[in-house]
């Protein structure tokens, strides 16, 4: 049992101010997700007619509650945004752990033996600046026809530039430490020095970036389903719900305001979650 | 120093070139056939091929490519059939769009510095005030909504709901406001996060405390000291942000009915217009590097440092 002091104590730890309301609302959001995996108040994806465009909190003709209201086709906003949540977190989780695995290597690898493979890899993500990269998503998904995969592939081709420059600013740093240089004159391989000692060091900056950049990732699929460019129907994605909701803004609002706020309150948390792993762990 | 840097952005041009002109051809999908219909016969398509190139080698067509793109002769677009022949030279559709694209940018460039630059400073003289954190969270407020989203909210409310601005067109002043607006927000947000960083670190450093005691006027203090240290930073978002706003107002674009380069790409895109294509990206890769050797530039006329190095 913890006594009332450590508990308090636990509670004003560096961080946790952001932690715990981050948490909580990823938490949430998330838990809704897995949640739509067994069961959802209603059929997400059936249209009902009795029950169009019904306000938040309102009651459709056949007397059923809806916390959030419906849209346009009768369908319950709550049950769309639970299920909305498992393409558009798949897409992100995928997008990012690609991102992340291609910018460590490549981030780590550049720092480490520095080089022609520095400055080649300098040469790419300065190539990388210089084409749109809507573009290159745009690309991507024409030629392999627009899947859950390609679309994960194609935000993790755009986004992993910034996991790269941050680890190896990091790497950089950590290798010109007393530790790697005294690891070097034992007479540890790269390999030891690389797995042993630089990536424990790197890793955790590569967490919090990879963290925020869920976000990131979240904001960009919503961008890509508005041009439509994102997964085809009927799978409802956030974004794509925010799409569909514009032509009803004027007279329906909450047909897109929800699935915003559903998006807006998950970037919030992630970043507050990212802040704070980042002062839990004295990154400042 | 200069010439490194031009050598270097000539170097990222090409490979760029090279990597769009395979792209677009890895793409799947034969143009020729895409606009001559599903009832053209197989000799119709044959003659389009031939008319447009299509039928040389690979590498054939890359040199004549890159031979017209020096020459600023770029073809003609496949998607705007006047007669059933395709007339219009993709330079004058880009240079019909181009200015629309560069015309919402620049007003967004200087609509967020206006805003962004004195919130930033605002907030650095009293960090931690009511107003420091009010703009910062709603900072992070707006930046966690999708950025379409934003601009529905901003029509629905300055269009639909007031009735003061039109909700898309091109052409007069009343119709810039919205889309700068919206195109602004995103990047307010950003230059208003670093210039509040920037200006604050350099607020509690040590040449700005003797400055101080010197009996500096705060004026003099801030604008000559703070804001001038704080510079190179801001022009590096600055910049980076500039390239990305001529991309990131596709969103806007299709929003207000813009009619821009962002619209030009993806319906480029979608009917396969080889020869836009491959001149828009050029083009805005050009841009984008131009914009990064003109950072560059300004980085030895803000700091001496650099100038002498």
């Amino acid at each position: 049992m913890m006594s009332k002091a450590k508990k308090i104590a636990w509670f004003r730890r560096r961080g946790m101010k952001k932690l715990i309301p981050g948490g909580l609302l990823v938490g949430i959001i998330v838990l809704g997700t897995l949640l739509s995996l067994i069961w959802t108040p209603y059929n997400p994806n059936a249209a009902d007619l009795r029950a169009i465009g019904v306000g938040p909190l309102g009651t459709d003709s056949a007397g059923c509650f809806h916390v959030l209201g419906t849209d346009q086709l009768g369908r319950d906003m709550l049950s769309r945004v639970m299920v909305g949540g498992q393409l558009s977190l798949l897409i992100a989780i995928l997008a990012v752990f690609c991102s992340a695995l291609i910018g460590t290597v490549l981030g780590v690898a550049s720092a480490y033996y520095e080089g022609w493979f520095d400055h080649f890899m300098g040469m790419i993500v300065e190539v990388q600046h210089s084409i749109p990269m809507l573009l290159i998503i745009v690309l991507v998904l024409t030629l392999f026809g627009s899947s859950i995969w390609v679309l994960a592939g194609g935000l993790a081709i755009s986004e992993w530039f910034s996991i790269f420059r941050q680890t190896r600013a990091k790497t950089l740093v950590q290798k010109k430490q007393d530790y790697t240089l005294a690891a070097k004159v034992l007479g540890a391989s790269n390999a030891r020095i690389i797995f042993a000692h630089l990536l424990p060091n790197v890793l955790p900056t590569t967490i919090v970036f990879a963290t925020l950049l869920i976000g990131t990732v979240i904001l960009a699929e919503a961008g890509l389903s508005f041009l439509g460019l994102g997964v085809s129907r009927p799978y409802a994605t956030w974004g794509r719900m925010v799409a569909d909701g514009q032509a009803n803004m004027n007279t329906a609002w909450w047909i897109s305001t929800i699935p915003a706020i559903w998006i807006a309150g998950f970037v919030i948390g992630i970043n507050l979650l990212g802040d704070g792993i980042r002062q839990v762990l004295r990154m400042e | 120093m200069i010439v490194k840097r031009v050598l270097r952005g000539i170097l990222t041009l090409f490979i760029t070139i090279v990597v769009v002109f395979a792209l677009v051809r890895a793409v799947p999908g034969d143009p020729a056939q895409l606009l001559a219909g599903s009832d053209a016969t197989e000799e119709q398509i044959q003659e389009m091929r031939v008319s447009w190139g299509l039928d040389k080698p690979i590498t054939e067509q890359f040199w004549i490519y890159v031979k017209k793109l020096a020459t600023g002769d770029v073809g003609v677009s496949y998607q705007f059939i006047v007669g059933g022949k395709a007339t219009t030279p993709v330079s004058s559709l880009v240079f019909s769009r181009l200015p629309r694209t560069l015309l919402l940018a620049v007003c967004t460039l200087i609509f967020s510095m206006l805003c962004a630059i004195p919130l930033g400073v605002l907030c650095a003289l009293k960090p931690g005030s009511l107003f420091d954190n009010l703009v910062t969270n709603l900072n992070l407020f707006i930046t966690s909504f999708p950025g379409f989203y934003i601009a529905m909210v901003l029509i629905l409310l300055f269009a639909l709901r007031l009735n003061w601005l039109p909700t898309g067109g091109y052409g007069t002043i009343r119709e810039m406001i919205l889309p700068t607006l919206c195109l602004s927000t995103r990047f307010i947000a950003s230059l208003t996060r670093v210039t509040r960083a920037e200006v604050g670190m350099i607020l509690n450093s040590d040449y700005i405390r003797t400055a101080k005691s010197k009996g500096l006027r705060r004026s003099a203090v801030l604008f000559k000291h703070a804001l001038r240290n704080a510079a190179i930073p801001i022009v590096t978002l600055i910049g980076m942000r500039f390239s990305k706003l001529v991309t990131g107002s596709v969103y806007i674009e299709a929003l207000f009915r813009f009619n821009g380069m962002g619209q030009l790409l993806i319906s480029s895109v979608n009917v396969r217009d080889y020869p836009t294509i491959q001149a828009l990206i050029p083009y805005t890769a050009l841009m984008f590097i131009a914009c990064n050797i003109v950072v560059d530039l300004l980085y030895g006329a803000i700091d001496p440092r650099v100038r002498n190095k």
